[in-house]
């Protein structure tokens, strides 16, 4: 047991530490991009290029101070778990994120879940049948949507079942003035579309790991050992084979987890949905460090929960990993 | 397989429910009987993030629909009444407004004078931004409840311009506001234009206004407008084609003329092409940076591009080729001038005579000082066709010897680059017809030094033409005055059109009385007025 609390208080310290550094990178690294929130701010409509206003305007955002003064002015108000006020868009970057966050969830973490169970099931059938018809057909289709770039499958998509066949909606997160099952059905509706296209996006990577994972294991020592004990092929590939497919798949998954908050920007644009990705790729966009700051701590937050998870997970996967130091 | 089949029927099971959804959320619009139009559906790319008047966009369809200022922008693009019937100034520094008596808030309580004086003091004390469109104003007066005076700092013959995009507050609401920008209430989007603001469904992208039937014009002809926001071009076509949407519509924008030849296989939908107001792009000189000080050099490099070339490869025969006026043909008191065209030999000759010379023999001209010169261009790297103009201006400027460098930025650095830093050479950026009547109009809000100021020019000639305009409110004077300034771009050449493109404007063919307005578009008073069935 004490391996075990050594391997996780090991892991944690590595963990906070890290998490220090990345705060510091996502205060920095904005304020390290040329252009200016300020002159973003003023565009078109700026009549006379007054640089007592640019001043003005620095100061009510706090962009006049030192560096240092910002850095402890933003921990200060990260322990107080307030992550400020939006440059340009006229929401606290609270609220922003929380709505973007919601539907981001609702959107990716099912694409994750599904492409993930397909890429699983399919990926060791491949495998399994390697060299078999269905092999071949399910790697040309998995190699088909890994190559095909996610703004053409989305379009597609859109184009095919949303505009042609009429089947769905081309666009936005629900038709509005809806309540109840009514509103979630049509929540639902909304977003078939893009979940199905993140999920095969999703699913044609993960396949062609398991697949070649399973082919690979297939050829091992221990599983002749396991035909010659007269075991199923079933039964090899279920207890044998995909056990070890397990570690590797586990932190592929994790790592989709993690980045889930990133949102999903291309699907998210073809099919005008208000996610993370528009957030981030905005607030990029017009340098609006507040909302930066804010997205990148969530990101950071969950990749790093995400990773912890896999690791722990890994542990259960395979025992010889934060098992006894034997 | 047991496990198998039930992941199946699972499966189908979520299809048959989000196919139920669809089903009860495909209900068709009943249209009714009559002239009037029910509902018009608007789709737009333009982000509405909230809706606060201080939104940029929610603002400017705030303007179209819901808001009114003394003035406005008629089909013409001169300054007619609105809330304001009539005014008078002998100086142009005092503006006397006389107001209409019949104007009421969306509540119902009257547009006063005190309104008027409260959304100008409200708009300099609150918003930092207002400084730079009103910041001239130097004091308002509500000498009674239907007359405003303004006074200005200085004389000024644009501020007409400038007053009409001033959407006007209502001080009975606005006054217990304290930071209007976090004042997301839907009161604060109570204006006193022809339709009135209903809800704002972020999640669904739509905005709902619905006719004011106490307006004072009388009512408008759609009773419902809903605008449908997209993230993206494609998809808002694939929705105007399907008839989900009446209009395509981007703020100061028509659709690219890719979706051109696909529309017009449609028999329900009309393409309308208006001249557009502002230059869709336009090479930019640093005036204050040698060796672009000189007026020889720019009018040389001047004769480089094929116009008629870039003409077709980027606006597909939608545009215009430019004039060395520089001011778009429909401007008041626009001249003729020299149309642009390429002549390489005379753009050669002119570079040879200024010194511009191969002195190494690598076929590339070097700095009159022997010194190599190679000139960056800035241009936008997220305008995927202004990436491409800059790529063709180097190939013709190569054709005449010269190598520039592409200096490609995005929006927020080249924004930096040339609204603060002024460090660039050369540059590429495109002007709006709004942006065309800042300053003193005629495009000096972009070239003189004093204000944008993108080609830096401090020559005091042109400054003085500038102050005339300014100063000046006789009408001959004034077109002498509007010749003279685009002879002055001609001649001394401190920025030039690269290419025009014209507003492609699609529209639901089955209605009929679309107007056009050089501010708003299409989407404006003489539409919603007059739209009826076609």
């Amino acid at each position: 047991m004490s391996g075990r609390k050594a391997y996780i208080l090991g892991k944690l310290i590595r963990y906070a530490f890290t998490f220090i550094l990345i705060l510091s990178l996502n205060f920095a690294l904005p304020r390290m991009m040329p252009g200016d929130p300020i002159v973003n701010l003023l565009g078109e409509e700026a009549l006379h290029n007054d640089p007592r206003m640019i001043e003005l305007l620095r100061a009510e955002h706090g962009l006049d101070k030192p560096l240092h003064i910002q850095f402890s002015g933003y921990l200060r108000s990260l322990a107080r778990m307030d992550l400020g006020y939006s440059i340009h868009k006229n929401l606290s970057v609270a609220e922003l994120m929380a709505n973007s966050l919601f539907w981001t969830l609702l959107l990716v973490f099912p694409s994750v879940v599904i492409g993930s169970i397909m890429a699983l099931l399919f990926g060791s059938l491949a495998g399994f049948k390697n060299n078999s018809l269905i092999d071949y057909l399910l790697t040309a289709l998995a190699l088909l949507f890994y190559t095909c770039p996610s703004f053409l499958l989305a379009m597609l998509f859109l184009s095919i079942f949303a505009f042609h066949l009429g089947l769905f909606p081309l666009g936005n997160l629900t038709s509005g003035g809806r309540e109840g099952l009514d509103y979630a059905l049509d929540v639902a509706w909304h977003l078939f579309l893009p979940v199905a296209a993140l999920s095969l996006l999703g699913a044609s990577y993960k396949f062609l790991v398991v697949r070649n994972s399973v082919t690979q294991i297939f050829d091992e020592q221990f599983i002749v050992a396991a035909r010659a004990k007269g075991l199923t092929e079933r039964c090899i590939l279920l207890r044998h084979v995909i056990r070890n497919v397990l570690p590797p798949f586990i932190s592929m998954v994790a790592l989709s987890f993690g980045f889930m908050v990133s949102g999903a920007l291309i699907v998210e644009i073809v099919f005008s949905l208000n996610g993370m990705g528009t957030l981030i790729y905005d607030a990029v966009v017009a340098r609006d460090y507040p909302v930066m700051q804010g997205c990148f701590l969530v990101l950071t937050v969950f990749v790093m929960a995400a990773n912890f998870a896999a690791d722990m997970l890994y542990a259960v996967a395979d025992p010889r990993i934060g098992g006894n130091d034997n | 397989m047991k496990r198998t089949s039930r992941l199946l029927i699972l499966g189908l099971a979520f299809l048959g429910l989000c196919l139920t959804g669809m089903a009860m959320a495909a209900q068709p619009e009943e249209s009714n009987s009559g002239d009037r139009i029910a509902k018009l559906t608007i789709g737009t790319i333009n982000q509405i993030n909230d809706a606060n008047p201080w939104d940029y966009y929610f603002g400017v369809y705030s303007m179209i629909l819901s808001h009114q200022g003394l003035v406005r922008f008629n089909n013409e693009g001169d300054v007619v009444p609105e809330l304001a019937t009539s005014w008078e100034t002998d100086d142009l520094q005092k503006w006397t407004f006389h107001l209409r008596d019949d104007a009421t808030w969306h509540d119902g309580k009257p547009v006063t004078a005190q309104d008027l004086k409260f959304t100008i003091d409200y708009e300099l004390e609150k918003n930092p931004l207002s400084k730079s469109s009103i910041g001239m104003i130097k004091s308002v007066e509500a000498s009674d409840d239907k007359t405003v005076i303004i006074n200005l700092e200085k004389p000024d013959y644009n501020f007409l311009n400038t007053i009409a995009v001033l959407k006007t507050l209502p001080e009975h609401i606005f006054k217990s506001v304290d930071d209007p920008k976090k004042f997301n209430d839907k009161e604060a989007a109570i204006g006193c234009g022809p339709y009135k603001f209903m809800s704002f469904d972020r999640d669904a992208g739509i905005v709902t206004y619905q006719a004011n039937e106490n307006y004072w014009g009388g009512m408008p002809a759609i009773d419902t407008i809903e605008l449908r926001i997209f993230k993206n071009p494609d998809a808002l076509m694939l929705a105007f084609q399907k008839g989900e949407i009446d209009l395509p519509y981007y703020y100061s924008k028509g659709i690219s003329y890719y979706y051109v030849p696909k529309l017009l296989e449609n028999e329900d939908i009309g393409i309308e092409i208006y001249p557009e107001r502002g230059i869709t792009n336009v090479l930019w000189f640093n005036t204050a940076k040698s060796p672009f000080d000189d007026k020889e050099l720019r009018q040389a490099l001047s004769y480089a591009p094929d116009y008629e070339e870039l003409k077709n490869m980027f606006t597909a025969g939608y545009g215009t080729t430019p004039s060395a006026g520089w001011v778009p043909d429909g401007t008041l008191y626009h001249i003729e001038t020299r149309t642009m065209t390429q002549d390489v030999n005379k753009s050669r000759s002119m570079l040879d005579s200024l010194g511009f010379k191969d002195v190494d023999g690598d076929g590339l001209r070097e700095m009159p000082d022997g010194g190599k010169f190679q000139p960056k261009l800035l241009t936008r790297s997220d305008l995927p066709d202004s990436v491409r103009a800059a790529e063709m201006l180097k190939k013709y400027f190569a054709d005449v010897g010269i190598a520039i460098e592409i200096d490609l930025a995005d929006k927020s650095t080249h924004g930096e680059i040339m609204d603060e830093k002024k460090t660039h050479e050369m540059a590429l950026a495109g002007t709006t017809f709004w942006g065309m009547m800042m300053g003193e109009a005629y495009g000096s809000g972009y070239t003189d030094i004093r204000y944008y100021g993108w080609s830096m020019v401090s020559d005091p000639r042109y400054q003085s033409l500038v102050d005339d305009l300014s100063r000046t409110q006789d009408k001959d004077e004034r077109r002498e005055l509007a010749a003279e300034i685009q002879n002055y771009y001609a001649e001394e050449m401190p920025q030039f059109a690269v290419y025009s493109m014209n507003i492609i404007q699609p529209y639901n063919a089955r209605y009929a009385g679309w107007e056009y307005n050089p501010l708003h578009g299409i989407l404006d008073y003489g539409t919603l007025f007059n739209l009826h069935k076609a």
